[in-house]
C-alpha cells in the first residue's frame, strides 16, 4: 500500500522521542499499538516479526511516526545509554515550541532544559541521574546534588513559573526518586534483577519479587499500579472497539490489557470473543491477500501471507493445502511443507488433491514409504487421477529400493 | 529586595540572623546580647515586657511571667508535655477553646501563637533597628520534631507578628546550613542538637553548596531544662534533708532554685565545683532559712548521665534511619548550650569516634542556618540549596485501626506517593480518609491533620474497589492529600492545614488587638 521509497535499514533501533508527550497525540490505534512497542532496545527488523501487525504496517506506522516527530530512527546504539548533557538524543524543541513562555519568570533556556528532561522521565533512572548503571554512592550524590541545584522547586521561589511549577516538582520528584531508589543497594539488586540489568523508571519494568522494606513496597506498588491503570485504559479502547466491531483493534486493545494485568479475569473472555472475531477478519484478508499475490505470480509474499492467515485460523484447509505447495515449491522448506499437508489431511481426509500433495512433499524429501501411503489413499478417493496413479508407481519403486524410509 | 531574617526561636532563648554583604550576621539586641530570653511577663501594674526584662523581674512576678512556650504551642491541653508544664510551671496554663493550652496572665488570656509572636515580635524589632529599615520577611526554625500543628502554630505567630514566614526549617539542618556555608567538601556531617527544651539529631550530607538531610530524628521531652530540674530536685532534696521544708509548693521559692541550678550547670562546664548560695529561701519558726550547698561536676554526672545516654539512644536510631554508621560521620557539629557539658562533649564523642567540630557558636548557629535559607530563598545567585525531609511519616488510617505511611519519614520534599487502598465492607457507599501523622503502627497514637470523606463510590462486594489515595508534599511542607475511586474517577482531596489553634478570624482578632507598637519595649 506504500509505494516503496529509498531501502530502509531495518537494523535502526527505533527510539520514543524524548520530548513527545504522548497524551497528546492523536495516533491510530496501529501506531498506538506499535508505539507501545518501541523501547529504545528493539531494532526495527524485530518490530516486524513483533506479530500483531503485517510488516508493511510497521514500516508504514514507523515511517509516519517518525515523520511527525514522535519516533526518532537515527541508528543509536541501544545499548548505550545516553548520558545526560551529551545530549544524544535529539530534541524537537524548536524556537517555535509552543510550550515555552518568555513572560514567565523563568529564563527561556531554563524552560527549555525543563522540557527535555521531562520528556526523559521515562527512562531508566541511571539515565535520568546521567550516570552510568553501576556508578556508586559517591557519583550518584554528585550527580543527584547537581541536577538539584537546577531543578529543585526553591530554586525558583516566589516566581512565576505558569506550568513550569508543575514540571519543575514533577522533574524534581523523579530525580529524588532515582537518587532514591540507586542508592539503596537492595532496592538496586531488586530493579537489576528483575530487567535483565537494565534498571527502568517507569512501568517498563515488570515486577519485582516480593520484599518488605519501604522501597520495594512503594516500588512495587507504583509500577503494579500503573500498569493496572494502562490495562484498565487499554480495557475501555478495546471494549470501545468491541461496540463498533472494531474487532482487530479490539483485540489489540485487550492483549495489551492483559499483558498489563494478568490477574484481571473480567478481561478473558472479552479477549477471547474478540480474538476469534478478528482473527476470522484477519484470516480473511490475508487469505485474499495470498490469492492476490498467487494470481500475480508473487509466489513468496503470497507464502508469507498465506502463513499470516493460518496463524489466525490453523485449520483452514485451503491456506493450509497453498501453504503446503508454496513452502515447497517456492521457499524448499519441506518441514513446513509437510505440516501444512498434513494439516490439510486431517481436516479434511477425504480430499484426495491434498494426500497427493502430501505424498509428493513425502517424496521429495526421500520418505517413499510415507508417499506411497498417500499416494495410495489419494488413488483410492479419485480413482481417476492418472498423474497420483503414475507417482505412486514411482514411488513404489522407490520405497522397495530404500527400505529404511520410515517416518 | 529586602532584609530577610533568620529566628531561632528557642525553647529559653532566641537569636536572629541577617545576610550583610553576603555573609551571615547575628545581631545583638539594644542591651549588647546575641541572644534573647523567650520570656514575656505581664507585670501587675499590667506593662508587658518582653526577653531580658521580663526575665529581671521573673523572680518577684513569677505568676506573670511565662517561659518555655515552645513545649506548649500546637498542644493538646491533655498531652503530657501540657501536664507536665501545668504541674511544674509557675504561671496558669488553662484549657483554650480548641482544646489547646492557654495561658492566664494578670487576667486576660493568651493562646501560645499570641505569645511566640510576642517573641518573634521582638526579634523583628532587633534586626529593624539593626539595619535601619523594616523587615517583614522570615525564616523560622523549629525542632526537627515538631509535627504539623506545631509547625503551622509557629507560622501563625508569624503572622500575628507581622512576620511572611517563608519556610519554616529545622534547627539542626539549620546548623548544618551554616556549618556549610562556603565549604565545597563533600561530607557527612552529625548535628547533635541539645537545646533548652528539645534534643534533635540530624545526620547529613553535604557537597557543592548543596545539604541534604538523611535523617533526623529527635526527642521533645529531653533538652536542657531536663538537667536543670535534676538539679532543681537535688537541691530540693538536700534541703528537706538538711532543713526538713519542701520547696516544691513555694513557686517564689522554686523559681530561684531553678536559676540557681541554670547558673551551677554552667558554671560546672568550667569549673569541678561551685557553690549555690540562696539566702532567706524559706522561713518557719526558726526564723529565716539558708540554701548554701556545694556542687561537684561529679554530682552534676551522676544525676544526668542517664539522659545523655538517652539522646546517643536517639542518635543511633537515626543513624540507622540515615543508614550510616559512627566511622562514616566525617564531622560532628554540637548545637545548643547544653552541649557546651563536658561529661557529654566526651560522651558523644565516643560515640561517633571522633572530637565533635568546634567551629561554629552553638547559641548562634541555628539562626545563622535560618538566615542563610531565607537568602538561598529570595537571592537571584542560588548557591545554596538545602533538600530538606519530612520529619514524620505520614498517612492514612486502615481497617482496624491500624497505620498504613505512604509517606515514610525523613522522605526528601517535594514528593509524591500513592498507594491503593480497597473497601471493607459489602456495598460500602463512603470511605472515609483520616490523614495522620506519626511513628505509631496504631492508628490513634499518631496525630491527626484531617479528614475528609470520598462518598458515592461504586457499590460493590468488600475488597473489590479500589480507591487511590495519594499524598502530595510540596518544597513548602504543604500536605495535600487525595482519595480517588479508580473505577470511575471519582474523586475528593483536601490540602492538611495542619490542626492549627486558630482559625483567620482569630488571628485576624489577635493581631487588631495587638498592634504592632504596643510592645516595643526597649530592653
Amino acid at each position: 500500500m506504500d509505494p516503496r521509497r529509498e531501502p530502509e535499514d531495518h537494523s535502526v533501533v527505533p527510539q520514543q522521542s524524548a520530548d513527545c508527550d504522548l497524551g497528546r497525540l492523536t495516533l491510530t490505534p496501529a501506531e498506538a499499538y506499535l508505539l507501545s512497542r518501541v523501547d529504545g532496545q528493539t531494532s526495527w527488523g524485530l518490530l516486524r516479526e513483533l506479530g500483531g501487525m503485517s510488516a508493511e504496517d510497521v514500516d508504514a506506522c514507523l515511517r509516519s511516526l517518525a515523520e511527525r516527530g514522535i519516533v526518532l530512527l537515527e541508528s543509536g546504539k541501544a545499548d548505550q545509554p545516553p548520558l545526560l548533557g551529551v545530549a544524544s538524543v535529539p530534541v524537537s524543541d524548536g524556537p517555535d515550541d509552543p510550550r515555552l513562555d518568555a513572560s514567565l519568570e523563568i529564563p527561556v533556556e531554563a524552560q527549555r532544559e525543563l522540557l527535555r528532561f521531562e520528556g526523559r522521565l521515562e527512562r531508566p533512572y541511571h539515565e535520568i541521574l546521567g550516570v552510568t548503571p553501576d556508578a556508586g554512592v559517591r557519583e550518584l550524590r554528585r550527580a543527584y546534588f547537581k541536577l538539584s541545584k537546577e531543578f529543585h522547586p526553591d530554586r525558583y521561589f516566589r516566581r512565576e513559573l505558569g506550568p513550569f511549577a508543575e514540571r519543575l516538582q514533577r522533574v524534581f520528584r523523579k530525580i529524588a526518586e532515582a537518587f532514591e531508589l540507586l542508592s539503596d543497594p537492595a532496592a538496586r539488586k531488586e530493579m537489576k534483577t528483575s530487567v535483565d540489568g537494565a534498571p527502568a523508571a517507569g512501568p517498563a519494568t515488570p515486577r519485582l519479587r516480593g520484599r518488605t522494606t519501604p522501597h520495594a513496597f512503594s516500588l512495587l506498588a507504583r509500577i503494579g499500579r500503573e500498569r493496572r491503570r494502562k490495562a484498565r485504559q487499554y480495557f475501555e479502547l478495546g471494549r470501545a472497539s468491541i461496540a463498533e466491531e472494531h474487532w482487530v483493534e479490539a483485540a489489540q486493545h485487550l492483549r495489551l490489557a492483559i499483558a498489563c494485568d494478568p490477574a484481571n479475569q473480567d478481561f478473558k473472555e472479552p479477549f477471547a470473543d474478540a480474538t476469534e472475531h478478528s482473527n476470522q477478519i484477519l484470516a480473511d484478508r490475508y487469505i485474499k491477500e495470498a490469492d492476490a499475490s498467487y494470481q500475480l505470480g508473487e509466489y513468496a509474499d503470497s507464502y508469507k501471507r498465506y502463513v499470516d492467515a493460518l496463524h489466525c485460523r490453523p485449520f483452514q484447509v485451503d491456506a493450509n493445502h497453498r501453504a503446503a505447495k508454496l513452502a515447497w515449491r517456492v521457499e524448499g522448506d519441506l518441514k513446513a511443507a509437510k505440516e501444512y499437508a498434513a494439516r490439510a489431511c486431517e481436516v479434511e481426509p477425504s480430499v484426495a488433491l491434498h494426500r497427493k500433495t502430501l505424498g509428493q512433499i513425502y517424496a521429495a524429501a526421500g520418505l517413499y514409504k510415507n508417499a506411497q501411503r498417500e499416494f495410495e489413499q489419494a488413488v483410492k478417493l479419485d480413482p481417476c487421477d492418472e498423474e497420483a496413479k503414475l507417482e505412486l508407481k514411482t514411488t513404489r519403486r522407490m520405497a522397495r529400493r530404500a527400505p529404511s524410509g520410515g517416518s | 529586595m529586602g532584609h530577610v531574617i533568620g529566628i531561632d526561636l528557642g525553647t529559653t532563648n532566641s537569636c536572629v540572623a541577617t545576610m550583610e554583604n553576603g555573609q551571615p550576621t547575628v545581631i545583638p539586641n539594644a542591651g549588647g546580647y546575641k541572644t534573647t530570653p523567650s520570656m514575656f511577663a505581664v507585670s501587675e501594674d499590667g506593662k508587658r515586657l518582653v526577653g531580658h526584662m521580663a526575665k529581671r523581674q521573673a523572680i518577684t512576678n513569677c505568676t506573670g511571667t511565662v517561659y518555655g512556650v515552645k513545649r506548649l504551642i500546637g498542644r493538646r491541653f491533655d498531652s503530657d508535655e501540657v501536664q507536665k508544664t501545668v504541674e511544674l510551671a509557675p504561671y496558669e496554663v488553662i484549657r483554650g477553646s480548641n482544646d489547646d493550652a492557654r495561658l492566664q496572665l494578670a487576667g486576660k488570656t493568651f493562646t501560645c501563637p499570641e505569645i511566640a509572636a510576642i517573641i518573634l515580635r521582638e526579634m523583628k524589632r532587633v534586626a529593624q533597628e539593626y539595619v535601619g529599615e523594616p523587615v517583614d520577611e522570615a525564616v523560622v526554625t523549629v525542632p526537627a520534631y515538631f509535627n504539623d500543628a506545631q509547625r503551622q502554630c509557629t507560622k501563625d505567630a508569624g503572622k500575628i507578628a507581622g512576620l511572611e514566614i517563608l519556610r519554616i526549617i529545622n534547627e539542626p539542618t539549620a546548623a548544618a546550613l551554616a556549618y556549610g556555608f562556603g565549604r565545597s567538601d563533600e561530607e557527612t556531617i552529625a548535628i547533635y542538637d541539645l537545646g533548652g527544651g528539645t534534643f534533635d539529631i540530624s545526620i547529613l550530607s553535604m557537597g557543592d553548596g548543596v545539604v541534604e538531610v538523611l535523617a533526623t530524628n529527635g526527642n521533645t521531652f529531653l533538652g536542657g531544662e531536663d538537667f536543670d530540674r535534676r538539679l532543681v530536685d537535688h537541691l530540693n532534696t538536700w534541703f528537706v534533708d538538711n532543713e526538713a521544708i519542701d520547696l516544691s509548693v513555694d513557686t517564689m521559692a522554686m523559681q530561684r532554685l531553678k536559676d540557681a541550678a541554670e547558673k551551677a550547670k554552667c558554671d560546672l562546664s568550667s569549673r569541678d565545683v561551685t557553690e549555690i548560695n540562696l539566702p532567706f529561701i524559706a522561713t518557719d519558726e526558726r526564723g529565716p532559712r539558708h540554701l548554701n550547698v556545694e556542687l561537684t561536676r561529679d554530682t552534676l554526672e551522676a544525676l544526668c548521665h542517664d539522659l545523655v545516654s538517652q539522646s546517643l539512644k536517639t542518635c543511633e536510631a537515626c543513624m540507622r534511619d540515615a543508614k550510616v554508621t559512627p566511622d562514616q560521620v566525617d564531622r560532628v557539629i554540637l548545637v545548643g548550650g547544653q552541649t557546651r557539658m563536658p561529661f557529654l562533649q566526651t560522651a558523644v564523642a565516643e560515640f561517633f569516634g571522633k572530637r565533635p567540630h568546634k567551629g561554629v557558636n552553638p547559641d548562634e548557629v541555628v539562626a545563622v542556618g535560618a538566615a542563610l535559607q531565607g537568602q538561598a530563598l529570595t537571592a537571584d545567585e542560588k548557591d545554596l540549596l538545602l533538600l530538606d525531609v519530612t520529619p514524620l511519616s505520614l498517612g492514612i488510617a486502615t481497617f482496624g485501626g491500624r497505620f498504613a505511611a505512604l509517606i515514610e519519614r525523613n522522605t526528601t520534599v517535594p514528593v509524591r506517593r500513592s498507594h491503593i487502598f480497597t473497601t471493607t465492607r459489602d456495598n460500602q457507599r463512603d470511605v472515609k480518609v483520616r490523614v495522620l501523622q506519626g511513628e505509631n503502627e496504631v492508628a490513634a497514637e499518631n496525630d491527626l491533620l484531617g479528614e475528609f470523606v470520598l462518598s458515592g463510590i461504586k457499590t460493590a462486594p468488600k475488597g473489590e474497589l479500589e480507591i487511590e489515595v495519594s499524598f502530595d508534599i510540596d518544597a513548602n511542607g504543604i500536605v495535600n492529600v487525595s482519595a480517588r475511586d479508580v473505577a470511575t474517577g471519582l474523586e475528593q482531596s483536601i490540602t492538611v492545614n495542619a490542626a492549627s489553634t486558630l482559625s483567620d478570624e482569630e488571628i485576624q482578632r489577635i493581631i487588631e488587638e495587638n498592634p504592632p507598637d504596643a510592645i516595643a519595649l526597649k530592653v
